[in-house]
């Protein structure tokens, strides 16, 4: 019989880690819900014990450890409570615009969080909280809302958000969605340019409005900017998805991709910048 | 660690496993070829079925495409390897759906049902299937995840895994229905039927050879990711595929909680590729854009192009 390993106290007790338990809300702390059976804990590369085949993108912004526990109402309604510690607040915030769509409400819980149709994210300092109803019952909303309002008040965490972040053009500021990435998985996730890593950024923030996106990719330096510049040019003019390659000007390439968007890429110092827009047909 | 089989002793015990839990070259020969896509008049590649009742949406599904009867025998024994990853919304096969096929493998005069399983048992739980295991008196056998309890599997042709490790346990079995969600994944993009074969392989395997080492930076890591998923669908050929696509996430794949769209659709066939080819259009996506549908499309394990396929769509 598998079940989820053992640890013992110890191994969370270890220095450098957060003790989650803590930030867990208790009965008293909550009307109408309690806490059920005993929290799920993993770290590390376990994670994939909790999350079978889909934890890659979690490491990839920098996962140390997560805790879960199962919340219940009179009703047996259900609500989970994950609280993901990442590898620093750029992490945590990189996941939570991961996590949350352009469509959720924002609320007031931890630095930033969105409400969304059955369940809540927020980020604050090194960590990532998830709740999960499993219907979209307004007794259930607010459950969300009580349990991660609950979980917030115990703690009291703080971190900045990523500087890249900052650096997008201010028409782009007030995209509907942005995210923070970390590398390729979550870069493909919102656009899939190549099947392979060819930009090999550092750190890179996408917004997406309308049928438009907008990425900006950091590099160390303007050197390795260039020189990435040059590779996706390479990939560009030999990919199939894309037609119409060409380079407009030093610095500049244009290309059209195979879903009706034209695109340009550019290098501004030490980032690439890429807007993707819907091409305009005529009548 | 699991003793090794020799070539001769692994086809001589797969021999023994018989119709459908397919396993070697010699009895994967109806597929090397690549299967008949020639659509006859009567005969129905892809059923898909829209309606509210799963259970009745599922039966009608395989009703289809020819009848339980068409991919099971009597008296054998029977998998099911539905998908229970998460008690998220849209993330798990519908218990209403695998009650339906258990239903059906026993009209059809199955002697053994169950389940083999290395995720555990709050897994079952939380999906809602653990209870319905219990109703329906079928057998869950939650395998450990330790390399032992897995029989290494050479895969000719492989082209990035060359072995898989399948449950020891899988080979006392006649034959697998593989009963996965269709849905987003957060590494490649879609999770289908070829996906959810790693379910039976060893999940040591799973995490050490179907990712790079250096995975976080190697450039070809997901295509080497879609090339293992492909390889492995090489070894195992399931008796049947039924996929959930009622309710499923798009984003935040394949734990959620994400994006959830409401397709209310059952989808049965026994094209791997093509079934999954069609759940990607599902999802607003192109199948050939998704790495495991396109190898397994160039690796002959199915047929890519749904225009070459009859596809019945019916509403109960």
């Amino acid at each position: 019989m598998s079940t989820a390993p053992a640890q013992s106290e110890a191994d969370f007790a270890a220095p450098k880690l957060l003790d989650l338990v803590r930030f867990l809300p208790q009965a008293a702390d909550l009307t109408s819900w309690s806490p059920q059976g005993t929290p799920q804990r993993y770290r590390g590369e376990d994670l994939f014990l909790y999350i079978d085949g889909g934890a890659e993108i979690y490491h990839e912004y920098g996962f140390k450890q997560v805790i879960a526990r199962d919340y219940r109402d009179r009703k047996d309604r259900t609500i989970t409570l994950e609280i993901y510690e990442m590898a620093s607040p750029e992490s945590a915030f990189g996941m939570f615009t991961f996590k949350s769509s352009g469509r959720g409400s924002p609320e007031s819980i931890g630095q930033d969080a969105r409400l969304e149709d059955y369940y809540l994210n927020f980020w604050e300092g090194t960590c990532l909280v998830t709740v999960v109803g499993l219907d979209e019952l307004a007794e259930t909303r607010e459950g969300i809302l009580q349990i991660a309002r609950a979980a917030e008040a115990k703690m009291r965490l703080t971190g900045t958000r990523p500087s890249v972040a900052e650096t997008l053009p201010p028409e782009w500021k007030t995209s509907s969605r942005l995210v923070y990435i970390k590398g390729v998985l979550g870069l493909n996730n919102i656009y899939p340019f190549f099947p392979g890593d060819i930009f090999r950024f550092r750190e890179g923030i996408a917004a997406e409005r309308d049928k438009g996106k907008m990425f900006i990719l950091a590099y160390p330096s303007a050197e390795e900017a260039r020189r990435r510049f040059g590779e996706a040019e390479k990939a560009f003019a030999k990919s199939p998805s894309y037609t119409n390659v060409k380079s407009a000007e030093p610095g500049i390439m244009e290309a059209e991709d195979n879903k009706g968007n034209s695109m340009t890429v550019r290098i501004r110092g030490d980032r690439i910048e890429i807007a993707i827009s819907p091409l305009k047909t005529t009548k | 660690m699991a003793k090794k089989l020799g070539r001769r002793e692994f086809l001589n015990r797969s021999a023994t496993i018989g119709l459908s839990a397919v396993l070697g070259k010699t009895l994967v020969s109806g597929l090397t070829g690549g299967p008949s896509f020639a659509a006859a008049a009567d005969k129905v590649d892809i059923a898909v079925v829209s309606g509210t009742d799963y259970g009745a949406m599922t039966a009608k599904a395989v009703e289809l495409i020819g009848g339980i009867g068409k991919f099971i025998r009597p008296n054998s024994r029977i998998l099911l390897i539905p998908n229970v990853q998460s008690k998220n919304p849209g993330t798990y096969t519908k218990p209403e759906i695998f009650r339906s096929v258990i239903r059906m493998c026993r009209e059809a005069g199955a002697k053994e049902i169950a389940c083999l399983s290395y995720l555990t048992p709050q897994h079952w739980e939380g999906a809602g299937l653990d209870k319905i295991v219990r109703e329906e008196n079928i057998t869950l056998k939650l395998i450990p995840r330790e390399d032992i309890h897995y029989r290494p599997v050479p895969i000719p042709g492989a082209g990035a895994l060359p072995e898989a490790r399948i449950m020891t346990e899988f080979f006392n079995y006649d034959a697998f229905i593989n009963m996965p969600v269709t849905k987003d994944h957060a590494g490649n993009k879609f999770t289908g039927t070829l996906k959810n074969l790693m379910a039976l392989n060893s999940p040591s395997l799973n995490r050490s050879a179907f990712h790079k080492l250096n995975w976080k930076t190697d450039p070809n890591d997901i295509a080497h990711l879609d090339a293992c998923i492909v390889d492995l669908n090489l070894a195992l050929q399931p008796a049947l595929n039924i996929v959930d696509a009622t309710e499923i996430i798009t984003t935040n794949g394949p734990m959620g909680p994400g994006d959830l769209i409401k397709p209310m659709k059952v989808i049965a066939g026994l094209d791997r590729v093509a079934v999954d080819a069609f759940c990607a259009g599902i999802l607003g996506l192109k199948s050939e854009e998704i790495g495991t549908i396109r190898l397994a499309y160039l690796k002959k394990i199915g047929e890519i192009d749904l225009k070459k396929l009859a596809v019945k769509e019916v509403k109960v």
